[in-house]
């Protein structure tokens, strides 16, 4: 056997040791409780721990796996849900003291999957308050910390899904992205983070952030991981109005396939936006790695994309606004400050701008479906910097100061606002040992070749095994 | 936006804080045009507001 500790093992290694039954899912799921234990005073990934639960879960699969009745890849397999979905009986606190006591009475529609799939819930993870930040800060529960630096942000709003992933608390985590939340942790993490399209995963019993932006994911180590989790979570739900009625592939299937030949282009305007130059760096490797690997790159341009974080934000504002408009009214001065103001300020988009910003979006959309004439995958970066320390609201890059909310989503928001696949994976380290990640988008529904591109380069490079040093 | 506009907004919308949030909100929301008026730059000629289509429910 592998002699790295059991939490770290990927999620396809443990589920071949426990489907072969050369160790049992109660081994599994005490190791991730006794690495939480130990991590949690420093991390703060979780918000609610279910240590008992997950151990009486466990042990009810192990006596499954031994009568013969093994469930499939994720049986026995323990993870972590951001608390924001809904899962039966057990508190969902949105991140906010506000909902402390709430406990939904149905499951949402991954909960119920991942259950039905056998895996095995550990705990609810923290988050930024009502997923409306980008660095996963949090007053009330206690802010999340980086791994690689215990001073600096995990990043948002899915931040306790990348502490947790990346330390080895959980060996996956499913997220949510409105404009970059399960992208920004896990790149800042140096983790894996799919967001999928727009519809390819239920979003039935998420608590929304942007009903036409907001996108569940995986959030995993490696890229065969978040494709094993897509194949249980995909697929058409009668209770999300907004579920695609397509077939799911099996997502592992095309991971091995060569990706000579795939064009992959390189969208100019982003690189125009400012950039660390170490991240410029970093990027530019994995695109010649990329081209080792016999992949077709092209520069591409798209001139609408500096309008993308304009239009998505706008939406945004007043999406949010409408779904906690109660809240904002009688518990307004009760919510985190900087999340307070970003909800009121939601108030002052008007029906016309909303209208404006749709009809922007479609024109957004249409000039991203052009763009697929000629590529099959995009590249960006993902982020334009690494983790910066705990409570910071600007970062200065070369000459320009910018807001950390901006900073952080330029790359990824525009990608929320088509609903196209995108996923981060690392592809490098700063000077001062922090991951850097590369971006990868695709066409509407086609997750296979972004999970083959990205798989086929993790293959060739072996930044997802470096470890933070805790 | 002017300080009455603003004021009469919170009003509808039936939002009540204390004067130095009030203030804090007002700033705050100043930023909000610039975004507003990138959208004002975009040709919108002939286009309806983006609708998607779900697969497979025509």
């Amino acid at each position: 056997m592998n002699s790295k500790p059991l939490y770290f093992f990927s999620v396809s290694e443990l589920s071949h040791l426990i489907q072969k039954k050369e160790i049992s899912p109660v081994e599994v799921v005490e190791a991730h409780i006794s690495r939480i234990e130990s991590l949690e005073p420093k991390l703060n990934s979780f918000i609610t721990l279910l240590p008992e639960q997950a151990r009486d879960n466990a042990r009810e699969a192990e006596k499954e796996i031994l009568k013969g009745k093994y469930r499939g890849p994720l049986h026995g397999i323990p993870f972590g849900l951001k608390d924001l979905y809904y899962v039966k009986g057990i508190r969902n606190t949105s991140g906010s003291k506000l909902y402390d006591h709430f406990i939904p009475q149905y499951d949402s529609t991954v909960a119920f999957k991942l259950k039905e799939a056998g895996a095995i819930l550990l705990g609810k993870l923290n988050l930024h308050p009502f997923a409306y930040g980008t660095t996963g800060e949090n007053e009330e529960y206690g802010h999340m910390h980086n791994p690689w630096n215990l001073h600096l942000i995990a990043g948002g709003s899915s931040g306790g899904n990348g502490s947790s992933v990346a330390s080895g608390e959980c060996p996956f985590a499913m997220g949510s992205d409105t404009g970059g939340s399960i992208r920004i942790p896990a790149s800042l993490c140096g983790i894996v983070g799919l967001k999928p399209t727009y519809g390819r995963v239920s979003r039935y019993g998420i608590v929304p952030l942007a009903w036409s932006q907001d996108h569940g994911g995986p959030m995993a180590r490696t890229v065969e991981d978040c494709a094993l989790i897509m194949n249980i979570v995909s697929g058409y739900d009668p209770h999300d109005p907004t579920s695609a009625h397509l077939p799911v592939p099996d997502y592992t299937e095309v991971l091995k396939k060569e990706i000579k030949g795939i064009r992959l282009g390189v969208i100019k305007e982003a690189l125009e936006l400012p950039i660390e130059s170490y991240v410029k760096e970093s990027f530019w490797k994995a695109v010649d790695q990329l081209t080792d690997l016999e992949a077709i790159i092209s520069e591409v341009s798209f001139p609408i994309y500096h309008y993308g974080s304009s239009i998505a934000s706008v939406i945004q504002m007043a999406e949010a606004t409408a779904y906690y408009s109660e809240l904002i009214r009688k518990h307004g001065a009760q919510i985190f400050p900087p999340v307070q103001l970003r909800l009121e300020s939601g108030i002052f988009i008007s029906a016309t701008d909303y209208i404006q910003a749709e009809r922007a979006r479609a024109l957004f959309y249409r000039q991203s479906l052009e763009l697929f004439k000629t590529v099959d995958l995009l590249l960006t970066p993902t982020l334009p910097t690494t983790a910066f320390p705990i409570g910071t609201t600007s970062v200065k890059i070369g000459e320009k100061k910018l807001n950390v909310v901006s900073l952080l989503t330029q790359f990824t928001r525009p990608f929320n606002l088509n609903g196209f696949p995108a996923l981060t994976l690392p592809c490098g380290f700063s000077e001062n040992q922090l991951p850097i990640g590369l971006q990868i988008i695709g066409r509407p529904f086609d997750e296979e070749t972004v999970l083959r591109a990205a798989y086929a380069y993790q293959q060739s490079t072996d930044w997802h095994l470096k470890r933070p040093p805790l | 936006m002017d300080r009455e506009t603003f004021q009469s907004m919170m009003k509808a919308f039936g939002l009540k804080a204390d004067e130095s949030h009030l203030e804090e909100l007002f700033i705050y929301v100043q930023k909000i045009w610039p975004t507003l008026n990138r959208i004002h730059e975009l040709d919108l000629t002939d286009l309806e507001p983006f609708m998607p289509s779900y697969p497979g429910k025509e």
